[in-house]
């Protein structure tokens, strides 16, 4: 059952997807639905003995293709609409142990490669308007399987967080004329406190306004509105700069550090984005210590407010202190 | 083709800028599968 309920009073659809409730969860590592199927092994997911990257619809998905009319039909005031959409599992690489940190920046790129294919892909379905790429990892984010994947979201509206952003950078168009995106990646330059790497053409900073204590956001410098507008050096350059911001996260408190990956970029809707939308992946790891947490509570959830109790400038220098250690014992040139 | 805005990738086949092999299959339930496949190139071969 895959449906969507209104909710009026904050303006958003409310995606309910029962079936879910029986996915796997934590299976052991011999028993993982992701790995390669095994000759005389359990049928995986993926009926080959190897792989490089794959893609599949899930199981389980919180919205799907060919889905009815929903039987509870709601109201003028709450209305309800089929759960319509494309939800896609990416496997990075058939090695059940590897993170997105430890793989090679070809492999990041090659994937880079495959998100860009689907952006393009999923966005040209009728019915799609956001392509939300994403990956929650670590068991702190409430993940199910451990193996290196990331998900697809390919909704059927503009969900709130993008589209609040993307409201705010075509009203700062409209004044100022310019990106709101490049305005704020050129006062992080300038500035240089908050910066934590940089390529030739992506440059990775924790925001001045961070809701997180390691959150950080990666811009591309070029105004390129998605992940398919980014030519060969660019995704190239985008591959560097994740994998050092990467291993900087794994040597920060000497573990794999959990996080939610998001990528924002253009609608798929057919309207106009240019110099509004600008392609940027923005990483939450929920860590404020090795061994405390930031949790969403009553001012984050309730009132929609978030508190912090670091600044960015702190957890900025301690992320590129990180960064540069981290580089400098796989023998890399810092950017 | 819609008039939907994908950008340069226009809907279409995404400018390659590597020879990745791509392999749609059926899943018995209905579902699909893709193989993305880098041809010519291994991890083992490519120092980063």
């Amino acid at each position: 059952m895959n449906q969507l309920r209104w909710d009026p009073t904050l303006r958003e659809w409310v995606a309910y997807a029962t079936h879910r409730q029986d996915r796997t969860f934590l299976p052991p590592a011999e028993y993982c639905p992701l790995d390669p199927t095994k000759p005389g092994g359990f049928p995986t997911e993926v009926p080959r003995e190897h792989y490089d990257i794959v893609v599949f619809e899930n199981k389980f998905p919180s919205l799907a293709r060919d889905v009815p009319e929903p039987d509870e039909k709601g109201t003028a005031l709450t209305p309800t609409a089929p759960g319509l959409g494309v939800c896609e599992v990416v496997l990075y690489s058939d090695d059940h142990d590897a993170t997105l940190a430890g793989m090679s920046e070809r492999r990041i790129r090659n994937l880079i490669e495959v998100w860009a294919d689907r952006f393009a892909e999923l966005g040209a379905r009728e019915e799609v308007r956001y392509v939300f790429i994403f990956e929650n990892k670590g068991e702190a984010i409430g993940v199910t399987l451990h193996h290196p994947h990331g998900q697809i979201y390919a909704y059927p509206f503009v969900p709130p967080r993008p589209k609040k952003e993307l409201e705010a950078a075509r009203e700062y168009k409209t004044h100022s004329g310019g990106c709101l995106h490049c305005d704020l990646l050129s006062q992080e330059h300038e500035d240089g406190r908050r910066m934590v790497a940089k390529g030739e053409h992506f440059s990775a900073f924790i925001p001045f306004y961070a809701h997180f204590p390691f959150e950080a956001h990666v811009y591309s410098r070029r105004c390129a509105p998605s992940i398919a507008d980014l030519d060969a050096a660019e995704r190239w350059d985008l591959a560097r700069v994740l994998k050092r911001l990467l291993i900087g996260y794994d040597a920060l408190f000497g573990f794999s550090l959990p996080y939610m990956m998001v990528m924002h970029q253009s609608p798929t809707d057919g309207e106009d984005y240019e110099g509004v939308a600008h392609f940027h992946v923005e990483f939450y790891p929920p860590n404020r210590t090795a061994d405390k947490l930031k949790y969403l509570a009553g001012s984050e959830t309730g009132a929609g407010a978030f508190v912090m109790d670091v600044l960015p400038e702190q957890t900025a220098h301690t992320l590129r202190e990180a960064i540069e250690s981290a580089a400098d014992e796989a023998g890399d040139a810092a950017p | 083709m819609s008039a939907k805005n994908l950008g340069a990738a226009g809907g279409e086949k995404i400018p390659r800028h590597l020879e990745m092999v791509k392999e749609r299959e059926p899943k018995e339930d209905g579902r699909y599968i893709i193989f993305y496949t880098c041809e010519g190139e291994t991890e083992e071969e490519v120092e980063d």
